[in-house]
Order: structure tokens, then sequence, then C-alpha cells
């Protein structure tokens, strides 16, 4: 098959299995069974709503729990437990307020009353200093988390008492909170299992152990918990839920495996009705034996291979050559060939940072198609990988001529120095590693790969010990910010380094018509202006410019866009997941 | 029990107190030498945030301080509590764990020796005949082939395949497998150590003289024979039997048993501190009794053996 004809069948098939995968129908005449049995992953690190960050600890608490907001079967966000989605009110300030009207008689899983206060329990405790959690930037946008998270110069929290700006108004029927700017995904936030609420006095009464026993983990979502050891967790159907009638089978287990041998295994045989990965090695036989159970959906992620912009291996380069050296080396991989030979489980090519599934300002077309002026940044097209490498090569000419360090002849380079490749150990990432190694080589360019442990591959990347790494980012939440806040100086995920070290005094970057600026000045100016910015559009067209500025350095080299693969049984209806890779069973059916 | 022995006793749980608090020790300073922390993951958190929980676990402090800290808790026996799993304590996780992994475990364990010792010392009787070559056979490819390849291919075989059992730990008849797939290498490795130190006791001279007196041949094996054969199974037993009653990463996540095998690799890849010294600490302690119990068994099968 031609590598063009496997692309197009491949985003067809993300496309279209998205599709089937978010709008699952229900009914039937068929008889259905009361229990479904369906693997998430592996004993989760937390199912407290505040603290998870894992996307199988989301599907869990999704489960038992139901915030202002929630996704329907065709994954658009809708109402949950509020009446209706409010309208951004203006404030004086310059900030807005959205005030959530509450369903009547919302009730937790062990029937007490639940109003808007719990929600202001809830929210302050995810955003505060003292839950440090992992997601508590996710409160970053509403009032008052700036005064929570202020600190003076020795790092101690200065407003350790300090509340976020939401109250509980007409009686505890309404919640009313107030935003610093008016972003298009304040009611997505609300959806996320950080912002579910939680009950303030099981919480308080054992606030480190309550999430982790059946008994205290009160919710109010469709389902409530009634067991939870190392081995599962087994919901039961929430009669005190607000839309009980539309929860259908009265029990979910989730068996917690991770292995992928062992899930198939499971699914084979029947023993689990759904499970969350595939052996990756296996997917070939999978796609075709599980024909209709096999499915692949788009996620909102990158896989891409960051370069480090202080890399002592380039030291002897200028950082203009540096660049075209990094942009040269991107080009001359074939994403084609990647994901159809290593990725196989129908990964997008992809030319820009933001990923796929990722809406612009008109809230209809995706932000990835608008990259650069609609072009992306270099054609992923198979036909075009040829003209790439001509490019890569004439790219690394001008190098070798201005820097008289190596010589490129009849497409050959000699003398280049030698770059170190860094991967985590995994089967893909490796072959991955190899891929490149073998591909540059034919240029005469020579990769060694570092392949190391989890942990430590991490704590290299992170502190910049490295020329060339894999990387890999999944989005927060249907927003271009969610990839673009993370390249600023002073963010904990800026693997490239931009802005730190030598980089830091470098003048190379344009931006609002003036020249000759520091990352700080330019990539940092951009972000907090689009953290500012009230205008949808204004703020769209500045994180565009971003992404632009950011792919000028050449030191974010794209892959593929993610996508998420799973097995479902065709006796379960109704099901769907969400681009975040939530998977939602609580309006599903299962046939007998 | 005379002196000798409780002295021996008393020595020997003094001496173990004293390789637990090296375990202790060197585990560790070393797990502070790799790299990383417990609070990191591919996307980073906020570094106020790290801040936060470095200061929450005491990771500020000096090392020393730390060592001692931990020391101090761990003699009240406090293991803390887990850093990668919120709100669980090390101690709940370990014993959770060691019930899933003790039940299959003990039984394999049970299994692989009873059925070692039987066949090993049949194929010492029938040596070099065609029994003896069988079991041989069969034996050093079980010790050969590694457990994710046997978990892998009975899982494929039974339960994929032929549908018979199930894949899955917690349903019934899901032990099965687990147990079968924990038990194959023990007692594999049980014969080939009974066969061996069978057939130089078969060629002893006092059962040559029980022969000629006319002793039925089964006594001869199982009350001559095989009772001095034991020391060396006896050697082994101790720490495989620890092992094995502590969980097996591979054959627990294969059948999905929820035991503690898993938390001994997934600790350490995820740097949880606490729960790395409490599993390490756990595995020390039932090794060290294990082993104290083999040497005590030494004395009943052999009363030659010295204690002291």
């Amino acid at each position: 098959m031609k590598k063009s004809l496997a692309l197009i069948l491949a985003v067809v098939m993300v496309l279209s299995l998205g599709l089937a995968a978010c709008g699952g129908e229900g009914g039937g005449d068929a008889t259905y069974k009361d229990t479904m049995t369906v693997s998430a992953g592996g004993y989760p690190d937390t199912i407290d709503p505040a603290l998870n960050s894992a996307v199988d600890g989301a599907t869990y608490i999704i489960h038992a729990f139901a915030g202002l907001t929630g996704y329907n079967a065709d994954c658009e966000i809708v109402a949950d437990c509020a009446k209706e989605l409010p309208e951004a009110v203006a404030l004086d300030n310059g900030m807005v307020s959205y005030t959530y009207e509450l369903k009547d008689g919302l009730k937790w899983s062990d029937g007490s009353d639940l109003t808007a206060e719990d929600f202001v329990y809830a929210w302050n405790r995810a955003a505060s200093p003292a839950t440090a959690a992992d997601y508590c930037y996710m409160f970053e946008l509403i009032d008052g988390y700036a005064e929570m998270w202020k600190t003076d110069d020795e790092g101690n929290f200065v407003n350790p008492d300090a509340k976020l700006n939401v109250k509980s108004v007409n009686d505890g029927k309404a919640l009313e909170v107030v935003v610093t700017v008016e972003v298009p995904y304040f009611h997505e936030l609300c959806a996320f299992p950080a912002y579910m609420p939680v009950k303030a006095d099981v919480v308080d009464a054992d606030p480190e152990g309550w999430a982790t026993k059946a008994a205290s983990y009160i919710g109010n979502g469709p389902y409530k918990v009634t067991d939870f050891t190392q081995a599962q967790l087994v919901m039961e159907k929430n009669e005190y839920y607000h839309n009980a009638d539309a929860v259908k089978t009265k029990n979910i287990i989730w068996p917690f495996n991770e292995d992928d041998n062992a899930l198939y295994a499971n699914f084979q045989s029947g023993s689990y009705d759904f499970i969350d990965s595939v052996p990756n090695d296996q997917i070939d036989s999978i796609a075709s034996r599980y024909a209709d159970e096999y499915k692949v959906t788009g996620q909102l992620g990158t896989y891409y291979v960051s370069f480090n912009v202080n890399d002592e291996a380039l030291k002897d380069f200028t950082e203009a050559e540096r660049i075209d050296i990094r942009k040269a080396l991107g080009l001359m991989l074939d994403r084609n060939y990647i994901v159809d030979a290593i990725g196989q489980a129908g990964q997008v090519p992809a030319n820009t940072f933001v990923a796929m599934g990722l809406t612009d300002a008109d809230g209809k077309t995706e932000f990835m198609d608008n990259a650069n002026g609609g072009n992306g940044y270099f054609s992923v097209k198979e036909e075009d990988y040829a003209t790439n490498c001509q490019t890569a090569l004439t790219l690394l000419e001008g190098v070798a001529k201005s820097s008289g360090k190596f010589t490129v002849a009849d497409g050959t380079v000699t003398g280049f120095p030698v770059l170190t490749y860094l991967t985590n150990e995994g089967t893909g990432h490796e072959a991955l590693a190899a891929y490149m190694q073998d591909t540059l080589k034919g240029y005469g360019i020579e990769i060694k790969i570092e392949v190391q442990e989890w942990g430590t591959f991490l704590d290299t990347r992170k502190a910049g010990n490295y020329s060339i790494a894999r990387n890999g980012w999944l989005g927060d939440y249907n927003d271009p910010i969610s990839f673009l806040d993370m390249w600023i100086s002073n963010s904990g995920n800026n693997d490239c380094q931009f802005g730190k070290g030598a980089h830091a005094d470098y003048k190379g970057y344009s931006y609002d018509g003036k020249g000759d600026l520091t990352w700080a000045e330019s990539y940092d100016a951009i972000i907090a202006k689009v953290k500012g910015s009230k205008d949808a559009e204004e703020r769209f067209a500045l994180m565009h410019q971003a992404e632009d500025l950011l792919m000028t350095t050449g030191a974010i080299c794209p892959i593929y866009y993610y996508t998420d693969q799973f097995m479902i049984s065709q006796d379960i209806e109704g099901a769907f997941a969400s681009p975040l890779g939530f998977k939602y069973f609580m309006y599903a059916t299962i046939k007998a | 029990m005379d002196k000798k022995f409780l002295y021996y006793l008393i020595k020997r749980v003094l001496l173990a107190i004293v390789t637990i608090f090296l375990v202790i020790t060197i585990t560790f300073f070393f797990m502070h030498l790799i790299p990383g922390d417990p609070f990191q993951s591919e996307k980073a958190i906020p570094e106020p945030v790290r801040e936060a929980l470095m200061e929450k676990y005491g990771f500020n402090d000096p090392l020393w301080k730390q060592y001692l800290t931990y020391l101090g808790n761990a003699v009240t026996l406090d293991f803390g509590m887990s850093m990668r799993m919120d709100g669980r304590e090390v101690t709940d996780v370990i014993f959770e764990g060691f019930a899933s992994s003790a039940k299959i475990g003990f039984i394999a364990a049970a299994l692989a020796l009873v059925m070692g010792m039987v066949f090993g010392a049949i194929a010492a009787l029938y040596h070099n005949k065609f029994i003896d070559r069988v079991i041989m056979v069969v034996s050093t490819a079980f010790v050969a082939m590694p457990s994710f390849i046997v978990g892998t291919l009975l899982l494929w075989i039974f339960c994929a395949e032929l549908e018979w059992l199930p894949a899955n730990g917690m349903e019934s008849g899901g032990l099965i497998l687990p147990i079968i797939a924990l038990a194959l290498y023990p007692m594999a490795y049980t014969i080939r150590l009974t066969r061996s130190s069978m057939l130089d006791v078969l060629g002893q001279d006092y059962i040559r003289t029980a022969k000629a007196k006319g002793v039925h041949p089964s006594k001869v094996l199982f009350k001559h024979a095989l009772k001095n054969a034991v020391t060396p199974v006896i050697t082994y037993a101790g720490p495989m039997i620890a092992f094995i009653l502590t969980g097996s990463l591979v054959v627990e996540r294969i059948f999905t048993v929820p035991g503690l095998g898993d938390h001994f690799f997934s600790s350490i890849q995820n740097r949880d501190y606490t729960m790395i010294m409490g599993t390490t600490i756990f595995l020390a302690t039932i090794i060290v009794i294990m082993m104290l119990i083999s040497d005590v068994l030494y004395k009943f099968v052999d009363p030659r053996v010295d204690l002291s």
C-alpha cells in the first residue's frame, strides 16, 4: 500500500472511529446484563478528585462524581449539576463572573444534601498550596488563585489562608465564580475531575485516607463505590444521582490490570468487556481479528523530539547555525514511515506542536490546520519527503560553509559532531531511536542512543543534560495554551531549556514589530499577553504567533499526534471517550 | 529445649536484627543516590507545589537527618505513608498485597517441594532409565524458561485458546494458573537437587547394608535415603519460600493477582521512597526468618549438625 494512501486511511480511521466512539447509542430490544467489567488501568495512585492527575483515575472519578458541567455522548459540554451553562457577566474591574444555578434536590450518595458550598470547599481545597495537587494550576484563571500562591523572597506562602473568589449564593442554590479573563474553555474546566465537588465532613475527618476506602468515598455521580481494594474498584448505581434514570447498568467492576497481554487475554476470554490498552506488537493481528472491537480515536497530544538549545555538543556553532542544524535533522525523518512501521496505531504524522483536535477561535476549524498560515511548519506529505531531505541538505550546506566545522558533498555530511539521543525504555521509543540513527547515518551523521530507566530519564531531560531527547505532551483541555505556556523560561516542562543558561542572553527573536529580543522578551511576553487577553480573536492570533516563534527555534521536532486505542465488546452500547482519553460508561448498556 | 539451642536462637535473632539494620541503611542511602524523586512525571508539577511536597516529606533536611528520622520511626514499626499512592500507609499496602501473594505462594511452594522431592527421588531411583531422562529433560526446560515465558504460554494456551481457565486471578479457578506458573521453576530446581543428592546417598555403604539386610525398598528410599538427601533441599527451600510468598511481579501482572510483587518494582520506578524501604525491609525480614527456620530444621534432620 502506498504510504500516502495509508496516511489518508489512517486519518479517516481516526476520525470515523473517533465519531463512532463519541456518538454511541443505547436502546434496542435485547435483554441486558446488570454488570459490566471494564478495565481502565492498574491500581491508581489516587482517586481523590483534587489530587488525581492520571487518565485512569479521571475515568473512575467522573463515574463517582458529577461536576457543574459534563460531556454528552457527542463529546459536547453540557450542564450536569448546573441547570444550564451561564453566560459570562463583565465586571467593572475587567474580570468576568459566571453564576451556575444548581439543579434542585442535588444529593450526595449517602443521601445528604449537596449545595454550592460543597463546590466552594472542593475548589479551594484542590487549588490550595496546602493540598499541593499536581493540577492546582487548573484553577489559575479564578480570581484569588494568584494571592493564594504568592510567596515571599524565601519561598514561604504569604497568604496561606487566601481563598478563591467563588461563593455560594441564593441560599446555596447557585455558585458564583469570578474569572480574571473570559476564556472559551471555562465550562470545559468545570467538567474536569479537579472541579468535582467533595463532601467536606468526610474529607476533613480523614484528609489523607478518605479516598482510599469505599465507606468514606462519598460522591454525587452516576455511580457510588462499594468496594475498593488493590484488586478492583466496584461501583453500584447511585440512586441519589440527579439523572439516575439515564443510568441503565447497575454495576461496574473496574479490575486493576496493566499488563497488555493479560488485558488482551481477559478480553478474548470474555472476562473483561473493555480494555484501555492493547499489546503493541500484536496490533496487526488484533486489528484484523477484532475489526469491530478494536478502536482508535484521536487524543489531544503530540509525540515529539526536543533539542536542548544549550547543547554542549553544538557549542562551537552560533545559535543561527544551530537552528538550521536542528531543522535539518528534523526534516530528515520520514514521519509516514514512523507511524506505519513503528507507531502502528493509526497515529497521524505531525507538522505542528499544538496537537490535532484543538479548535481555533471560530470553535470549528482545527488550530493545527491554521498553523503557519495554514501550511503547517513543514510538509508531511509522503511525496514531499524527498524535497524535505533536499531542503535539509541545503540547510546543512549553509552551516558547513559559514562554520567550516564540517563538509557536505554529494548528499553526504563529513565531520559532523556526534550527537546523543536520549530516550527511556520502551519498544516503540527505542525503535524510533534506532530508525533515527539509521536514517541520519545514511547522510553520514552519527547519533549515539542512550536509553535510561524512566525516573532517571525524566531527571536528566528536565535538567537539560542531553542533546536530543524523546518527548511527548498531552493537553489538559481543549485550548492551545495548554501546549504553549509550557515553553516559557521558568516552566517546569521547558525541557528545551529556552531562556535558560546561555540561551537567556541570545537575542534573535522578534515580536510585536521589534527584533533582537531575548526569549523572555518575546515568547514569555506573548504568553503573558495571551493569558491577559479578553478577546478571543486576539488570543488565538497571539497563540498562533507563539507557536510560530516556537517553531523558528527548530528545537521542537513534532513526530506524530497521539491516538488512543482500546477494545470494547460489541455488547456494550452507549459508551464514549473524550479527547482527553477519559472513558464514559455511565449511560452504557451491555447485552446479555 | 536445651541451653545450647536457646543460646543459638538468641544469637541468631540478634544477628537477624543487625542484618535488617544493615539492609535499611544500605537501601536508604543507595535509594537516594538514584537520580529523580517521587514527585516527577512526564508532566512536571509546578515548582511551588514541588517545594510544598518536599517540605511535607522532609526532603529539605540533610540526608543523615532523614535517615535517623526514618530509623526512629521504623523502630516503632511506623513505616510512613506511600509517597505516590496518596493516603495509603506503607504497612497497609504491604499486608494487603502480602495476603494475596502468600495465599498462592504458600500453595505453590508446598506443591514445588512435594512434587520436586517425589519426582527427584523417582529420577534417582531409576537413574539413567527412560523415566529419569524424561524427568530431567522436563525439569531442565522449566529451570531454563523465565517466568514471563511460562506465564504467557500458560495464559495463551489455557485462557485465550482453550478457554479452560480464567485469565483473571479474581475469578473462581483463576488462581490455578498463577500457582502453576509460580511452582514450576522451584519444582524443577528441587527435582534436580533431590536427584543429585539422592544419587549420592544411594551409593553410600549404609544403604547397601540396609538393602542387604532385606529392608523393603520403599523403606530404604524414604526412611534411610530421602531423609539424608533432603539437606540441600532445606537450604534451598528457605529463601525460595521467602521469595515465593512475597510475590512475583511477572506472574502477578500476567494473571491479575493483586499481590505484593508489583510493589517491589513500581516503588523503585516511582521513587516511592517509603514504599521501597517498606518492601525491602519486609522481604529481608521474611528471608531472615526462613533462613533461621531452615537452619533449625537441619538440626532435626541431621543430629550431627552442630548449631553452636
